[in-house]
């Protein structure tokens, strides 16, 4: 089975939300599944969207160790250049160096960016 | 693996993660980069050659203008690409 792995570049909202979508679809059909956020995709870790009246993301993402997606990772420099600490994240994700981000980019068969 | 950049935006995002024996190729809107330091000369960069036409951009010596063709050919060369939007 080939092995998938989500790159997840963009601000949390209704684009990042069918991206999301697809995502669970990857666990339901029970391929290989990876997610790991860099640059301001890690902005969709944190906040609550459904403050301003839309869909949240964080709590869609929520979803996704439900669907056997439990390979989540997130880029611990994204993180730091935008202040964001580790520790408010409630998604049970894994941080990663950015060359470990690049291993991940090599080591999967589709990449599927947002 | 084959780094398709459609952003101009997305270049600095990628170049982070380039690695000997990748290959960069702009198209889209990415065709705008073209002359952004960070592609550097690590890997070798290509731009769809129809697509800095249609934007009336000259190839620097940096980049290797491209057809479709050999844009396909890539993407078979590689074990696997990625798409910066």
């Amino acid at each position: 089975m080939r092995s998938v792995l989500y790159l997840v570049r963009q601000f949390p909202g209704e684009l990042a939300n069918e991206t999301i979508d697809l995502m669970l679809v990857s666990g339901v059909f029970e391929l290989p599944t990876s997610v790991v956020f860099i640059g301001n995709g890690v902005w969709q870790l944190v906040g609550d969207g459904s403050k301003i009246e839309r869909k949240d993301t964080a709590r869609a993402l929520n979803a996704l160790p439900m669907y056997d997606v439990e390979s989540l990772y997130v880029d611990e420099t994204s993180l730091a250049v935008r202040g964001i600490a580790f520790e408010d994240i409630d998604l049970p994700v894994q941080a990663i160096s950015p060359s470990e981000v690049t291993q991940l980019l090599h080591d999967h068969d589709v990449v599927i960016g947002d | 693996m084959l780094h398709i950049i459609s952003n101009p935006n997305a270049i600095s995002d990628c170049t982070v993660h380039l690695v000997d024996d990748d290959a960069v190729i702009l198209i889209g809107d990415g065709v705008y980069g073209l002359k952004d330091p960070s592609l550097g000369s690590r890997v070798p960069v290509f731009a769809l050659e129809s697509d800095l036409v249609a934007r009336g951009i000259l190839a620097t010596s940096n980049v290797t203008p491209t057809k479709m063709s050999q844009f396909v050919a890539l993407v078979v060369e590689h074990a696997n690409s990625v798409t910066w939007t």
